[in-house]
This record gives C-alpha cells, structure tokens and sequence, in this order.
C-alpha cells in the first residue's frame, strides 16, 4: 500500500478541512478590538447656582504624600484620613452637574459572583454589582481626585446643627425608578432598615458584615431620624462621631424605596434583580449567573446630564489569568471594583505592557496583614514573647518582596497620615530601625539603600525578651496561614525572618473555610491574617484591635472571647471616636499606637496595601476613591472616542 | 438482553446510595462550615468580613447544617428522590436551575471536545498504522505521546498564554449559547475543547493504530489484499471498520472521563458550565450544589457505561450479554 493511495482518499482529507473549518469559525473574524488611546479630557465645570444652605462644619482634608517610584503621581491615590471637624465652618452645596462628553457601553471585570447578601447588609461583594441602580444620602465625590471630598447624592445639602444633630435636605425632584418621589420617609426607613435588622420583619437579611470596618450602626440607633418634612431630614447620633459623615457617604449606604421593600416583604438581593426599585443611574437590565449583570442608562434620572453612558456589562471572569488576559486583549476595559485577584507584581508588568492603553490607579493603604497571637497558647501566651516577635520582624523585607515597595510598613497606624508617624520617625522606633552595609542607621526611605539589614539593637533585645521568657534558645511553633490573598508567602518571609532569634516555624497551611474554623476553634499558635478597610479613620483602623475577630481569636476564639490589651486601650478607643478637636484626637491616637507598638499587641501588622485599579484610556472621568467601599455607581464616567467602548 | 439492561439499571441504586454517602460524608469530614464561608467571605479577592456568633449561629439554623449529619442526609436524599436538589447556600436559587442552565454547556463542551479528538486521532492512528516507523508515524507518535503526557489544564494556559501573546487574541469572555448565536458560541467554546479533547485524541490515535496494526496482521486483510481488492477498500472498508470496536468503547469511556476535565478548563477559559459551577461550589461550601453536582455526574457516568455496553454488543454482533 503506498501513501498516494491513502493520501487521495477523500476521508483523510475531509478530516483536516473540518478541523480546520472548526478553526476558521472560532477564530474567524475575531480581530481583537482596537485599544484606542485618547488625551484625557478635563472635565469641564458649568456654573449652577449654588444653594447654599446653613453652616455646616468642614472635613479637614489630609492627604498622603509620598510618592513612590514605580507609580506615576498622578495615578496615586492618596490614603484617606478623616478627622475632626475644624473649627471653621463652612457650606455645603449640591454637587455641581459637570458637562461633558457622554455615550460608551463599558464593559467591567467582574472578580466574582455577586453574594445574595441584601442591600442593607453592607457587604462590596454585592455592592459592585447593585451600586449603579442605588443612591445613598451623601457620597465621596466621585469626580475629583480629593478623596475627602464629600457631597450629597439624594441630599442637596447637609448641616450640622450640634455635635450630634445633623439636617439632610432631599433633591425635590428625585424620583425611583417606579416614578414615585424619594422622599423623606424613605430616608429614615432606610437609615433604620440598615441597622435594625429584622425590625421590618423583611426576608433575606442576615445582618450586617464587617470588612474591617465601622459602619452607621456604631453611630446611630433606629429611631433617631425623623422626617421634618418630605424632603428633610433630621438625624442624630448616640455621641459626637466625626467619622459619621464619611461612614455615611460610604458607597454602601443605599436608600430604598419604603413602599417597595414593605409591599413585596423582602429586601433588594441580586437574587430578584427584577423586583429592584432603585432611584439610580442605571437600569438592571439582566443577570446571567456565573457570567454577566447588564445595565442601561436611566432614561429617566433626576441628575441632569447623568449618567453619561448608555450602558455597562459586569463580566464575572474568577481566574486571575484569564482576568489579565482579558485586560491584554481589550475585552474589558475596566475592573468594576477594588476588590479582584490581579496581584501586585502582575498588575505591575500589565502596567508597562498596556502602557497608553490602561491606567493603573493605585489606591491605598486599603487593607492591612500582620500576625496574630493566640495569647490562650504557648509560647505566645507570654508577653515577651509577643514583643520579642514584634522586634523581630523585618517589616520592610515583607513589602519589597511582595510588592516591589509599593505596599507601607505595618505600623499600627499608617504612616504618612494624619494620625500616623511619618516613615522618618517609624525608622527611629524599635522594631522598625535598620541600618546600611555599613552599620549606619537608615534614617529615611529604605529604597534602593545597599545592604540594608534590621538593626542588629532590634534582634538582640528580641533574643533578650526570649530569654527573660525562658526560651533562650528559642522554640518550635506552628504558624498557620489561610491558603488565600497571599497568606501562604507571607508566612513563609515571617517564619525564615523568626530564625534569625531562634524561632522556628512550622507554616499550616489551610484551605479557607478549614482555617476559619481552626481559628474560631482556638486550634493555633499564631497566623497570619488580614483584613480590609472601608477608612483610614482611627474608628476603623483600631477596630481590629478592640472587639473584632482577630481579639477574639486572639483570647483563644471562643464566643464572647476578647483580648484586652493594656494602657486603658479599649476606653481610649472610646474616647477618640467622640473626640472633635483635631489636636486632641491626634494625641489619643498616638498613645494608643504606643501602646500597641511598646507595650504589648495580640495582633501585629505586617504591611499595609494597596490594590490596583485598571481603567482603559478611553474611559473618562474616572477618579478613584481609595476605600474598599468605594462609589461603583459609575453615573459619571462617558468614554471617548464613544465607540472605542462597545 | 432486556434482562441485561433491567439488572445494569438495578444496580445504579446501590452505587448511586454509596456515591451519596461518600460525598456527603466528606463533605462534612472536611473543614470548613458554609455559615462561615458566607458570612466571612474573604476568598479570592481578599474582602474579609467580621461576623458575630449570632449571626452565626443564626445562618447555620437557617441553611440546616446546625442538624444532624445523619438528619440532614436523610432530608436531602428524601428531596432528591423527589428531584428536589435543595437550595444553594450561596446563591439562594433551587439548585435544579443552576443544573438546569450549566449541563447543557459542559455538555455541549464535551462532545465538541469528543468530535474534535476523533476527527483527528482516527485519521492520525491511520495514517500513524499504514506508514508505521515512517517519519510521519514518528510524528503522529510523539504528538499523542505529549497529548497523553500533557495535563489539559497546562495546555488550556499555554493555549490562552500564546493567544495572547501572539495574535492579541481570546476566545470571546461572555458566554452565549449555541443557540442564541452559533458563531460566538463556537468561538468560545472551540480552544477548550481542543484543550479538553487533546489528550483524548491522544489516546484514541493510539488505540486507533494499534487496532489497525493488529487488523492489519489478520487473515482475512491478506485475503483481501491478494484478491486484488484496492488499497482503500482493504483499509476502509475491512480493516478500520473491524479497528474501530475498540475506539468506540474507549471514545465512550474518555467521555465520561472528560467531564471530570471540563472542571479546571471552564475555570480557565470562563465557561458557565458544571465544571465551573462545581469549583466556585467548593470554594463557597455551597453542599447542595456540590452534591447536586457529583451526582449528576455520577448518573452520567452510569448511563454512559451502560449504553456503550449496549452500543458494543450492537456493534458486534459475537458479543452477547446475558
């Protein structure tokens, strides 16, 4: 048999020309779409007449100004520290309707499935995908790259009449999306709905979660809004809480109707996307599970001149490779929240490989890991040797290595902040020293310096305090890291960092829901662990260390456990959450991070993070607001050229 | 035969009862409690929510996982017996409708992925079987021998890495169905299926040479051969008809082994099927669905075995099933 035989056999050759007409229809005309790179626009403001209400009392801005080499500075967003309200007042208006460009339909990258978790129960996973049909009371202006700027969103205006007493008046012609107008009944049924779970009596809600955050309910109790008229609003508050209007201009804090939620019984979920009655921007349009939420514009939204596309696609993609490859080929042109499993280094080399195409926003600090102690077990069940580990950390190492530096020193507070130390000041501090090859203290950015090391002072007061604790030669521990966001390589730095004064770890690793467990069960010695923030308020970031998971944990994991830490640190809490005087704030926050940095701290932070946020040139306006709850309304983007995002 | 297929049919029950215990039991022997996944989130992306042990305690009455394992064994399977697969924990939704949406398209995936790799081993074994030892038997050798070597996943990110990299190019990443547009829908599904099918081609092009080349040595070829008939006729129509029996069988079986594959590709090229379906499952604790999952599967399996037993005998007539 020879091979011309078989080669004129028509099977052999039917075969291949399927096959390849299985190739031409799958690849066929699939030209990826166009990268279009376009000059930013500058958002052009139009004048309006400002109402100009009573006095009300300004947020002081603070903005982090260190800016970093591998970023671009304008492309940084500074960390966000809310404070005290300063003395001068000053008024508040309606924010200005901004005239500009508009059409795109974008479509977003979506990290994950939205959770079934109702509006009210506050959580960014359902959030990302339900913010564009919801307003809240007040919002962080989306417009503007001065993250403490705050403006109303269903209110036109706000004053504040006494520490505790603030007055909302409503947009008089906001409407929901059912025609009905929003008024000021809806206001205070949904202030009273997100803290007062189960008091409608509504399906669906399990109660508010926590992402390392405060929310309205640490300022207020149900009952204490009332509507004045249809469109004011009085509210107050259980004490004088400057982060009140921040936490209430969190993204997450969404009105709803009161007629809807109270004839259909239940709360808004995605799971019902059809029963939403929203008063925002967008229209849900569908929901295809495990793939896409679709949206149109509002033909009917009270903001004129908003939302300035005509649609948006929400792509669920889990896997952070086709995440990337999705960006690479242009098929999403933005991430629809902060929240997505693109890594630091990864987004990084995206950034110079799409450079002119996408621009990558750095939002931070934003979230925060570090090492907890179950203080119930040996060895951790001894002070010094909690402090020991706290010497002995090599915090810098931590962030260089998973981040290229982009990434802060975990120093209980932030550094670089408002509250916080600045990078000079931590480099002086215990712990936190280092010195150069040649044994000279590194005073000031740990960048680039040549040999730098721990001060050796720092490791040998650490092998000190092992010693006083009766490891003078140290010991064998087990460290646990759930298999998530990077625990299992922090851990690994953290346990080769440990041997330099004798410690030597063990690293546990375990799949997610097994290490939740094998915390709330008290079945370790220490871990390393994370946590997200919605504000770089003092509320907020303490929290972690006053009643929350982590001092639960901590006190060996058991309900109704906590860690109590010393100093008065828990009444201090208490006292800088009330505290009004910018001055007198700062000086309670300081005295606790002492406390947690030199006395004693059941959890210790690493580093503290940033995450970043890739959006296509052709999408304007687009200014990003560094909190975990950030606005994802997205009623004022448009792109240009229009077509590039189609 | 009718007594064959009845008795096949009876035994489903035994192994489809041992399938519900092995998996529900694991499911409950490995840690991780669904109330907490919930209510903590914290996969993936990072989001790491704080609850209280009331709520807690509250989610797990509500999802039932506060009860018994063996009261919540028998709830669920006195459901399932009444085709009630529960409702997912995560999504809230009757899990019947998410198999409802998912089975056709890691369906549809799984045949496109059988079609592709027999269109191409059988010609391949073919060719690889009459030129055996010739440069284009090496070939078609080392070809199947890295398709059998090659896990699919590792194919499946190398297939996307060089799309990328080279022609700038993906499958489309939103999913739509064949039937809504045929095009897009193939488009998408085509690269996993290559990836997915490529070691079953492998596979198929070896069994297909080695049932040639044993063809080949028998009798009646020479027979054929020495009567004069032509090349093609003695090939096609005696020897890879008779070459084929076994091809069949191990199609059938690479089938079912197939849609244990469809779980990590649909993962990578973003595919709503059951694959996918089944991983984000896991990762939420989401027991109905995964249950719910596995069993299907398992019924797939079953049903398939039984039918290329079926399809064998009818195939060859000297195999008789009693």
């Amino acid at each position: 048999m020879s091979w011309r035989t078989i080669r004129s056999l028509k099977v052999l050759v039917l075969a291949p020309t399927i096959f390849a007409l299985f190739l031409v229809i799958a690849c066929g005309s699939a030209a990826p779409p166009e990268q279009v790179v376009v000059e930013k626009e500058v958002v052009k403001e139009v004048e309006v007449p400002k109402i100009v209400e009573k006095e009300v009392i300004k947020q002081v801005e603070v903005t982090r100004e260190v800016v970093r080499d591998q970023m671009k500075p304008a492309q940084m967003v500074a960390a966000t520290v809310v404070v005290a309200p300063a003395a001068q007042p000053e008024a508040t208006v309606a924010p200005a309707m901004t005239e500009g460009k508009r059409g795109g339909f974008v479509t977003m990258m979506d990290y994950n499935a939205p959770t079934q978790k109702a509006i009210w129960e506050w959580a960014g996973s359902q959030l990302k995908n339900t913010s564009p049909v919801f307003n809240g009371l007040l919002e962080f202006n989306p417009e503007t790259d001065d993250p403490l700027d705050i403006r109303g969103d269903l209110a036109q205006s706000w004053e504040q009449l006494d520490p505790t007493t603030y007055v909302f008046h409503l947009r008089p012609n906001a409407t929901w999306h059912d025609g009905m107008p929003v008024t000021a009944d809806d206001i205070v049924f949904s202030m009273d709905g997100g803290v007062c779970v189960d008091c409608n009596g509504l399906d669906g809600l399990q109660g508010p979660t926590r992402t390392g955050a405060i929310f309205t309910d640490n300022y207020y109790e149900p009952g204490m809004a009332r509507a004045i008229d249809q469109h004011t609003v009085e509210v107050r508050t259980l004490f004088p809480a400057p982060a009140f209007i921040p936490t209430l201009s969190l993204d997450v804090f969404k009105m709803l109707p009161k007629h809807t939620v109270l004839r259909d019984r239940k709360a808004q979920t995605i799971k019902a996307p059809e029963d939403f009655n929203g008063s925002g921007p967008f229209l849900h349009t569908g929901y295809t599970k495990d793939v896409k939420n679709e949206y149109e514009a509002n033909p009917d939204y009270w903001k004129e001149g908003y939302p300035r596309l005509d649609g948006m696609r929400h792509v669920i993609l889990i896997d952070s490779g086709s995440q990337i490859a999705a960006f690479q080929t242009g098929q999403v042109l933005m991430v629809n929240w902060i929240v997505h499993q693109i890594g630091v280094h990864d987004a990084l080399r995206l950034q110079e490989e799409l450079e002119g195409k996408v621009d990558f926003h750095w939002a931070g600090p934003i979230l925060a890991h570090g090492v907890g102690f179950n203080t119930t077990k040996a060895p951790f069940d001894n002070i010094k040797v909690r402090q020991a580990v706290n010497l002995a950390i090599d915090r810098w190492e931590i962030v260089d290595t998973l981040s290229a530096g982009i990434h802060w020193m975990g120093s209980p507070f932030p550094p670089d902040t408002i509250f916080g130390r600045s990078t000079q000041d931590l480099l002086t501090l215990p712990g936190y020293r280092y010195v150069d090859g040649s044994g000279t203290p590194v005073t000031s950015s740990l960048k680039g310096v040549e040999g730098l090391s721990k001060d050796p002072r720092d490791l040998d007061e650490a092998k000190r305090l092992l010693a006083e604790a009766g490891y003078p030669d140290g010991f064998e521990v087990t460290l646990s890291a759930r298999n998530a966001v990077g625990y299992p390589d922090e851990a690994a730095i953290v346990a080769e960092q440990l041997k330099e004064i004798g410690i030597e770890s063990t690293l546990k690793t375990y799949e997610s829901a097994a290490g939740y467990k094998t915390y709330d069960t008290g079945d370790f010695q220490f871990m390393v662990q994370g946590r997200s923030l919605s504000l770089m308020d003092p509320d907020v970031v303490y929290a972690q260390w006053v009643n929350s998971t982590m001092t639960r944990w901590g006190a060996g994991g058991a309900p109704g456990a906590n860690f109590q830490h010393p100093g008065g640190f828990e009444d201090l809490y208490k006292q800088q959450a009330q505290e009004l005087d910018l001055e007198k704030r700062k000086a309670i926050v300081r005295e606790m991070e002492d406390i947690l940095m030199t006395q004693d701290a059941q959890y210790i932070n690493l580093f503290w993070g940033a995450r970043a946020f890739p959006v296509a040139t052709q999408i304007q306006n687009f200014h990003l607001h560094p909190s975990h709850y950030m606005g994802t309304k997205w009623e004022h983007l448009w792109c240009d050229p229009v077509d590039a995002c189609r | 035969m009718q007594a064959y297929v009845a008795k096949r049919t009876l035994l489903f029950v035994p192994t489809l009862l041992l399938v519900t215990i092995v998996i529900f039991t694991l499911l409950r022997v490995v840690p991780g409690d669904p109330a907490v996944m919930l209510l903590a989130g914290g996969e993936g992306g990072g989001e790491e929510n704080e609850y209280t042990q009331e709520q807690l305690a509250d989610l797990r009455a509500k999802l039932g996982t506060d009860k018994p394992i063996v009261v919540q064994y028998g709830i669920w399977v006195w459901n399932m017996l009444q085709l009630d697969f529960g409702t997912s924990f995560f999504y809230e939704t009757p899990v019947s409708e998410d198999l409802k949406q998912k089975f056709p398209v890691t369906l549809e995936l799984g045949i496109l992925a059988t079609v592709l790799a027999i269109i191409v081993a059988v010609p391949l074994g073919v060719i690889s079987a009459i030129k055996q030892d010739s440069l284009a038997d090496y070939a078609t050798r080392l070809i199947t021998i890295a398709g059998v070597a090659i896990p699919n996943f590792w194919l499946a990110i190398l297939m996307i890495f060089f799309l990328v990299l080279i022609f700038g190019w993906m499958p489309p990443i939103v999913y739509v169905s064949l039937w809504e547009d045929p095009t897009s829908n193939l488009k998408q599904l085509f690269f996993p299926a290559l990836a997915l099918g490529f070691s079953n081609m492998a596979f198929i092009a070896r069994v297909t040479r080695s049932a040639m080349l044993e063809v080949f040595r028998e009798d009646y070829i020479r027979t054929a051969r020495s009567k004069g008939l032509r090349e093609a006729v003695v090939v096609f129509r005696h020897a890879l008809k008779n070459a084929l029996l076994p091809v069949v069988t191990i199609s059938g079986y690479e089938f079912g082994r197939l849609m244990a594959g469809t779980i990590i590709i649909e993962v990578i090229f973003m595919v709503p099927g059951m694959g996918r379906l089944l991983v984000t499952s896991i990762f939420h604790r989401d027991f109905p669905m995964i249950q719910a999952v596995i069993v299907l599967i398992t019924v797939l399996v079953l049903v398939l075995n039984m039918a290329l037993d079926l399809l064998y005998a009818w195939l060859n007539p000297r195999i008789r099933y009693s």
